[in-house]
C-alpha cells in the first residue's frame, strides 16, 4: 500500500514539477490559435485564422532568452468564415497551398524586455519565402493546469508581416499589405 | 485607390491601350515587313506590363507557378521577337515556341510532379492535348492577323471568366486583360490589316492564356470548374465558318468571325455559371 501511495506521490511530483531546462513542451492544438488581420479596400479589417498547427517549445523558464520555439502551420486550414473566399486564399493569389502546404516559424532568439514579455525573433517561411520577423511575446503562466492536470505553460504573441515581403503581391494596396498577427497558444508537458 | 490599382482599369484600359501603342511602335522600329511581325509582340509585352501592374513583377528565382508564369512569358517575349525580326513565322519558328511553351508548363508542372495525384496527371494530358491544339490552330492563319487575335482574345475571356467564378481572381484579371491586349492589337489591324501573323502575336493569344489555364487547372481554387474550358476550343474552327459565308470585305468578315467566335466561349462560361452554385457570391 505505502509503495502505491509512494508511486501515485511521484507520479504527481513528476506532473507538477517546473519545466527543466531545454524540456520540450509540444503546442497544445486545442488551446492554439493563430490569427491575422488585414484591410480590406480600407472599408474594414478582415480576421481569419489557421486551425490546424503544430510545433513544440523548447522551454527554460531560468534562462527564457535560452528557449526556442517552432510552430508549422498547415496553410489548407486557413478559414476566414467564407469557403470562396478561402478557396481563393488557398490559390496561387495568396498562400498556393498546393505548391506551399506549410508555413513554418523557427525561433532564431528571444530578447527579454519585461519580466514576463519579450521579443520573439525567428525565421518565417512562408510561400517559399524565408523572411526575419520579430513577435513581441508575452509569457503568461507556468503551472499545473486544472482540467488536464498536466504541466503547462501559456504565451501570447502579436506582430505584423508585410505579405508583399514574401511575393505576396496580389491586391496590394487594395488588400491590405500588412498582416496582423495574433497567437495565443498553451503548450503542455506531454 | 488609384487610377492604376482599379480592377477595372487594370483589365480593360490600360492592357488595350498599352497593346494598341506597343504594336505601333515596335511596327515602326521594326520598319516593313520584320515591323509587321514585331507588333504583334506588341500585345505580349502589354501582357507583361498588366501582370506587372496587377501581380508585381516576381523575383528571380521566382517562387510558385504565377512567378514563374510570369518570367516564362518574359523569356517567350525575347524569343518571340528575335523569330519575329529574322523571319515570318515558319515550321522551325513554330518549333522554337513549340517547345518555349513545353519547357515553361514542366517548369511550372514540376511541383506537382513530386508527388502526382491520377488528377493532376490527367488534367496535364488535357491541357497538352488543348495546347497542341490551339498552336497548330493559330499558327496557320496567313497573312492576316486578325484572326488569330481573334481567337485568342474569345480564349482569354473563356480563361478569365471561369477564373472569376472560380474565386481566382488573379487569373481572371489576367485572362481578361490578355483579351484586351488582343482586343488593343486588333484596333490596329480594323478595318484593314497593317500587320501580320508572327510569333509575338502567337505568343499573346496562346502562349499567355494556356500558361494561366495551365496554372489555373493544377494550382487554382478546388471549386473552379475549369473543365468547362474545354467547351470553348470549337471557336478555333470559327474561321473555317466563317469563310464558308462568303463575306467578301474584310472589315465585315472580321465581324463575322468575331461573333462566331463568341458563340463556344459562351458556351464555355454559361456552363461554367450554371455547375457553380456559387457562381454570383462576391466577397
Amino acid at each position: 500500500m505505502s509503495r502505491k501511495i509512494l508511486g501515485a506521490a511521484l507520479a504527481l511530483s513528476a506532473l507538477s514539477a517546473p519545466a527543466l531546462a531545454g524540456e520540450k513542451f509540444p503546442l497544445d492544438p486545442g488551446h492554439t490559435s493563430i490569427y491575422f488581420i488585414h484591410g480590406h479596400f480600407g472599408f474594414s479589417k478582415m480576421i481569419g485564422r489557421f486551425n490546424e498547427s503544430s510545433g513544440e517549445i523548447d522551454f527554460e523558464k531560468d534562462n527564457i532568452p535560452a528557449s526556442k520555439v517552432k510552430v508549422v502551420i498547415k496553410a489548407a486550414s486557413i478559414d476566414t468564415n467564407h469557403a470562396k473566399r478561402d478557396d481563393h486564399l488557398r490559390s496561387p493569389d495568396f498562400f498556393n497551398v498546393k505548391e506551399f502546404p506549410e508555413i513554418t516559424f523557427v525561433s532564431t532568439g528571444i530578447e527579454k524586455t519585461g519580466e514576463r514579455s519579450g521579443k520573439l525573433m525567428g525565421n518565417l517561411t512562408m510561400v517559399g519565402v524565408t523572411k526575419p520577423v520579430v513577435l513581441d511575446a508575452s509569457f503568461n503562466k507556468d503551472d499545473i493546469s486544472p482540467p488536464s492536470k498536466k504541466f503547462t505553460i501559456g504565451f501570447s504573441a502579436r506582430g505584423k508581416i508585410k505579405r508583399s515581403d514574401f511575393g505576396m503581391k496580389y491586391g496590394v494596396p487594395n488588400l491590405g499589405d500588412e498582416l496582423e498577427m495574433l497567437i495565443e497558444t498553451e503548450a503542455m508537458r506531454p | 485607390m488609384s487610377f492604376l490599382s482599379d480592377p477595372v482599369v487594370q483589365t480593360s484600359l490600360l492592357p488595350l491601350l498599352t497593346a494598341l501603342v506597343a504594336a505601333g511602335v515596335l511596327g515602326l522600329v521594326g520598319g516593313g515587313d520584320r515591323g509587321k511581325r514585331l507588333a504583334g509582340g506588341g500585345a505580349a509585352l502589354a501582357f507583361l506590363v498588366t501582370y506587372a501592374v496587377i501581380l508585381g513583377w516576381p523575383a528571380f528565382p521566382p517562387q510558385g507557378a504565377m512567378a514563374k508564369t510570369g518570367w516564362s512569358l518574359a523569356a517567350g517575349l525575347v524569343l518571340a521577337l528575335v523569330i519575329d525580326a529574322k523571319r515570318p513565322l515558319d515550321r522551325l519558328g513554330l518549333i522554337l515556341m513549340a517547345a518555349w511553351l513545353a519547357a515553361s508548363a514542366l517548369w511550372i508542372f514540376a511541383p506537382v510532379l513530386k508527388a502526382p495525384g491520377g488528377t493532376d496527371l490527367l488534367r496535364f494530358a488535357l491541357w497538352a492535348m488543348a495546347a497542341v491544339l490551339i498552336l497548330r490552330r493559330l499558327a496557320s492563319r496567313g497573312l492576316d492577323p486578325a484572326p488569330a487575335a481573334l481567337m485568342g482574345l474569345h480564349l482569354s475571356i473563356a480563361l478569365g471568366a471561369v477564373a472569376l467564378i472560380g474565386a481566382s481572381a488573379s487569373i481572371g484579371q489576367l485572362g481578361l486583360a490578355g483579351a484586351a491586349t488582343l482586343g488593343g492589337f486588333l484596333l490596329a489591324n480594323w478595318p484593314k490589316a497593317r500587320h501580320q501573323p508572327g510569333a509575338g502575336l502567337l505568343l499573346a493569344a496562346a502562349g499567355a492564356p494556356l500558361l494561366l489555364a495551365l496554372v489555373l487547372v493544377q494550382f487554382g481554387p478546388a471549386r473552379t470548374p475549369s473543365w468547362c474550358l474545354l467547351a470553348a476550343l470549337p471557336l478555333l474552327w470559327a474561321d473555317g465558318v466563317a469563310d464558308r459565308v462568303g463575306i467578301a470585305n474584310r472589315a465585315l468578315r472580321i465581324v463575322a468571325l468575331g461573333f462566331l467566335a463568341a458563340l463556344p466561349m459562351a458556351v464555355a462560361v454559361g456552363l461554367a455559371f450554371l455547375v457553380s452554385p456559387d457562381a454570383t457570391s462576391g466577397y
